[in-house]
């Protein structure tokens, strides 16, 4: 725990950025997937006000099998600068697991529970991000993955907001599902409410990332 | 291939001017009036620029940083049928709200829908 808060403050230090956003607008709506090689991820979120949120996340691991979870997400803090923009979220809730009959060692199902925190900071040029989110077992209590996601992008140029936005991301991602740590240069696009990635990791596995806000 | 591919992808993305609007300038036109129609046509102007004052309003917002801050503006605002339409600048962080004849929204009001989007009012001011 001294370690993950040792990378939110220095995380913090930097100029950094994230886009993806557990939180939107007041009555706002988003959707994000991830869908690669090893895991699919998609999530809906709808915002009842401007620093909540509530909504499902599915998730099917190759290796593991299918967590579908309902979650709730709180933007604890968010610093609105001149400049810039910061925030730290923390977000969890319950989930049922099914286990993949091909890999794992026991072919159960069962209840599980999601927490994680998630910090950034951006400007229109500089971005960064660290998440961690961590699943575990109800009836066994113990941890069935979790997951550290850093990330630190810049944008090549300014666009407008009517125009294509592109950055350059090095995400580096540290998952106990598979005890790897993958390094994934990104490349991200948004115009208008619509973001999509393309990634490829060093070890060849594909990703594609989409979000959109509405 | 997949080398090809994503070069042309970053090449496409990078080079901005083909997404951006092209300014074209808009051609002089001299006209000769009397002096009591330059009288009038100023006038007019003060009463066009004192409506103006009245139904646009500049909101000056901080936390703005990307496409997405914008369009959440956008959306929170599109609630209201006092605003005609928005404009905003990410560069200077400046909204500049634009009301429909006879309607307006009280600088409190404008606050709480920043809020809601999830920005901060640093200032409002009119034209």
């Amino acid at each position: 725990m001294k370690y993950i808060s040792l990378i939110i403050l220095i995380n913090l230090g930097f100029i950094n950025a994230l886009y993806a956003h557990p939180v939107s607008f007041k009555n706002g709506y988003s959707l994000m997937s991830e869908f690669s090689t090893l895991r699919r991820e998609t999530s809906f979120i709808f915002s009842p006000t401007w620093n909540t949120g509530i909504g499902v996340v599915l998730e099917d691991m190759n290796s593991m099998g299918t967590f579908s979870s309902l979650q709730a997400s709180w933007l604890a803090k968010r610093w609105n600068l001149s400049d810039a923009q910061g925030n730290i979220y923390i977000y969890g809730g319950p989930g049922y697991f099914d286990v993949s009959s091909q890999n794992s060692l026991n072919e159960d199902s069962e209840y599980f529970y999601r927490y994680g925190i998630q910090a950034d900071f951006e400007t229109r040029s500089i971005y960064t991000m660290i998440k961690f989110t961590e699943n575990r077992s109800v009836s066994e209590k113990n941890v069935l993955y979790n997951m550290l996601d850093l990330k630190l992008g810049f944008a090549p140029y300014l666009g407008n907001y009517n125009e294509l936005n592109s950055w350059i991301i090095l995400h580096v991602r540290s998952n106990t599902e598979d005890n790897e740590v993958s390094i994934i240069p990104t490349l991200r696009f948004y115009f208008n409410n619509f973001l999509w990635e393309i990634a490829q990791d060093l070890d060849g596995n594909s990703y594609l990332n989409f979000m959109t806000r509405f | 291939m997949k080398n090809i591919i994503i070069t042309a992808i970053l090449l496409l993305s990078f080079y901005q001017p083909l997404f951006a609007k092209t300014n074209e300038k808009r051609p002089n036109i001299e006209a000769k009036v009397t002096a009591d129609e330059k009288k009038t046509i100023a006038d007019d102007k003060v009463t066009a620029d004192e409506s103006v004052k009245e139904s646009t309003k500049l909101v000056q917002i901080n936390g703005m940083v990307c496409a997405f801050c914008v369009d959440n503006l956008k959306k929170v605002f599109s609630k209201t049928e006092a605003v005609d339409s928005l404009d905003i600048d990410l560069k200077t962080k400046l909204l500049t709200l634009k009301f429909k004849p006879n309607k307006s929204l009280k600088d409190d009001e404008i606050k709480k829908f920043v809020k809601d989007a999830g920005y901060s009012v640093v200032k409002i001011s009119n034209p």
